[in-house]
């Protein structure tokens, strides 16, 4: 189970401080698929940060299965995969050099990686571009080597921070249809997204994420019943009431009553 | 360590695969020190060659006295005409290479100097061939006079020997292999410390700030390895490139070196294994120094370009110290210089090149305080790979 337990993240000191989130609360149950909702700036990267111990909370605890993802970060970081829409991947190697990187950090044998790398690139359909050099690929095989790197070593909770982004159609189904079959695995996922469809289709329960705080929070039923909205668009709109914060940029510290 | 590792032979493998940055490391100072010297080599010999033949033209209102210094030599000369207004301007427009101004004149038939003969000699010393005609003519002129004093003492029934007295004789007791072992140690150390920084910048800079400018670091971090094994894996990266790329320069300044001086070679037997050891030992330490500085700016820096404009003056004085530690005993080694991280490195390595004998106890001094700094600054470099406020400290 992952528990955020009143976290905060506050960046920079003084007048350029900015809280990116406030006070944030709520649980992720063991083969759930989770789905966090905002716009840009809203909180959700930082929170897929804090819970990937990329990133330390000023304020509250989080805890994977568990583990402290302050004091036991090596361990809990052994039981994720996580993908994030900032990541970037070294030009000069190719995916097959990078899972066997990844798969000695993992310290996973020689033979099994070779195993689970087929494996992946059989599911995320690598095979035409595995041993070339990153520095070649499209956004999308970049992408697909991402969630082959995050999977490799076959984490219980995979967190994937907008895993379709800029990806055409045909990779995009690619990548759910991978998020699919980990479900299916019991696998808990956290997902960030701005892409309601692929909410609706896919998670189990969805928590609405404005000005670093979680607005609404349950199941796709629970969110239209407590918006009072037929879909997940318009509750979308109804919570955050309308209004798109600027890219990337939180909001400044004011906390809110 | 297993992670240490893995870290390390990922950056080797990514380093192998770059052709020009392993070509700027390694083979650029090879061509670049082969060439320097062996253009310098063909250029001192053309030069000199061309000095050999040149006929220097040379202004005076004298011509005989002129042409008779000139006459036992092997220089050949052709005296032009010119005014005594123009001199200055005529030798910077090169229309001739000296001009000798003489006030009195030798008393003919006997070959004499009068008591108030006066010469004056202009050169101009832009000019190779203006300074070689007026060293050649000082000399012939002095030649010239002591020829007379003999004369003149043979004639009063003196020893002419008195001229030559007292008889000075200067020993210079350092081996020819010792003499080339003193200019080669004010170079070596400066060399090394160029090397061992210039291959940090170009690798160093690239697997810290530049991964972060890339976003290729999130990847590592978001991983199970300890985020001390990265930092630790690129360091050794470092110190490993640092090492070789100096060897290779070192080595390829010794070719291009003994091409020009050829006696380079033999200065080897200068060290003993116990030496070159201790030499070896130094370098090493200096390249996990070196390595750690550049790995704690480049985690500090938000892009390449500001690791690179925050090491130029830590690199800058080194290169300070390293020109100072070219000039015999500026510094006492054995003195507080040897205290200070980095710039130790440099005198202890001049001693061990030039110096007979070794003092071990600044050798150790210098060794202890480089590797303290180092895994001072290495320790640095872990904590900072774990705060949040360095490792995502970048520019977007």
């Amino acid at each position: 189970m992952i528990l955020f337990n009143e976290v905060s993240k506050v960046f920079g000191t003084g007048k350029k401080e900015v809280r990116a989130l406030d006070n944030v609360s709520f649980a992720v149950q063991s083969g759930e698929i989770f789905g966090l909702l905002g716009p840009n700036g809203a909180g959700k990267t930082t929170s897929l940060r804090l819970l990937s111990t990329l990133l330390k909370p000023t304020n509250g605890r989080i805890s994977v299965a568990g583990l402290d993802t302050v004091k036991e970060s090596p361990k809990v970081r052994e039981r994720i995969g996580f993908l994030s829409s900032d990541m970037n991947l070294s030009g000069s190697l190719s995916a097959q050099e990078l899972f066997h990187f990844f798969g000695a950090l993992n310290h996973i044998e020689e033979r099994e990686i070779v195993n689970r790398s087929n494996r992946l690139i059989d599911q995320l359909k690598m095979e035409d571009f595995f041993q070339r050099k990153v520095e070649t690929y499209s956004t999308g095989m970049k992408q697909k080597t991402l969630i082959g790197i995050a999977l490799l070593h076959d984490p219980d909770i995979i967190i994937f921070d907008e895993p379709t982004n800029g990806l055409d159609i045909i990779t995009g189904r690619v990548v759910l249809d991978i998020l699919k079959s980990l479900k299916q695995r019991g696998k808990t996922l956290i997902i960030s997204t701005h892409i309601m469809s692929i909410a609706e289709k896919l998670c189990d329960r969805v928590g609405i994420i404005h000005k670093g705080e979680i607005r609404v929070i349950g199941t796709l039923q629970e969110i239209y019943t407590q918006t009072g909205q037929p879909d997940l668009e318009e509750a979308f709109f109804s919570v955050i009431g309308g209004v798109i914060e600027d890219e990337g940029h939180p909001h400044r510290s004011k906390k809110r009553a | 360590m297993k992670d240490i590792l893995t870290v390390l032979k990922k950056e080797l493998r990514n380093v192998l695969k770059d052709r020009r940055t392993l070509f700027m490391l390694f083979g650029v100072p090879v061509i670049m020190f082969i060439l320097i010297f062996n253009v310098m080599g063909e250029v001192m010999k053309t030069q000199e060659k061309k000095l050999e033949e040149t006929v220097y033209k040379v202004y005076t209102n004298d011509v005989s006295f002129v042409e008779s210094a000139f006459l036992n030599g092997p220089t050949k000369i052709e005296c032009v005409e010119g005014t005594p207004d123009a001199i200055e301007n005529d030798l910077r427009d090169k229309r001739y290479d000296l001009a000798v101004l003489v006030k009195g004149q030798i008393e003919r038939g006997s070959d004499l100097f009068l008591d108030d003969m006066e010469i004056n000699v202009y050169s101009f010393s832009g000019s190779m061939a203006s300074e070689r005609i007026a060293s050649v003519f000082s000399f012939a002129v002095n030649t010239l006079r002591d020829q007379q004093l003999r004369l003149l003492l043979s004639d009063a029934q003196l020893d002419a020997g008195l001229l030559d007295k007292p008889r000075i004789n200067t020993i210079n007791v350092a081996t020819e292999q010792e003499q080339t072992g003193a200019v080669f140690g004010g170079l070596l150390p400066y060399m090394l410390v160029i090397y061992l920084f210039t291959a940090s910048f170009s690798v160093g800079f690239d697997t810290t700030a530049g991964e972060k400018e890339r976003q290729t670091l999130t990847i590592l971090l978001a991983n199970r390895v300890a985020r001390s094994s990265i930092a630790w894996g690129k360091i050794l990266y470092l110190m490993l490139m640092n090492v070789l790329s100096a060897t290779i320069s070192v080595v390829a300044f010794l070719f291009g070196f003994s091409s020009i001086i050829p006696q380079t070679g033999s200065m080897f037997t200068m060290f003993t294994p116990g030496s070159a050891a201790l030499l070896f030992l130094i370098v090493l330490s200096l390249a996990v120094l070196i390595a750690a500085i550049i790995t704690v700016i480049g985690i500090f820096a938000r892009s390449v370009k500001e690791a690179t404009s925050y090491a130029l003056p830590i690199y800058v004085v080194t290169i300070l110290f390293g020109i100072l530690g070219m000039q015999p005993e500026v510094f006492d080694s054995q003195g507080f210089i040897r205290f200070i991280p980095l710039v130790n490195g440099v005198f202890t390595m001049k001693d061990l090149v030039t110096q007979p004998r070794i003092d071990f106890v600044t050798v150790a001094i210098t060794l202890v305080i480089n590797l303290v700094a180092a895994a001072l600054l290495a320790f640095l470099a872990t904590k900072m790979f774990n705060d949040e406020r360095y490792v995502f400290r970048t520019k977007n």
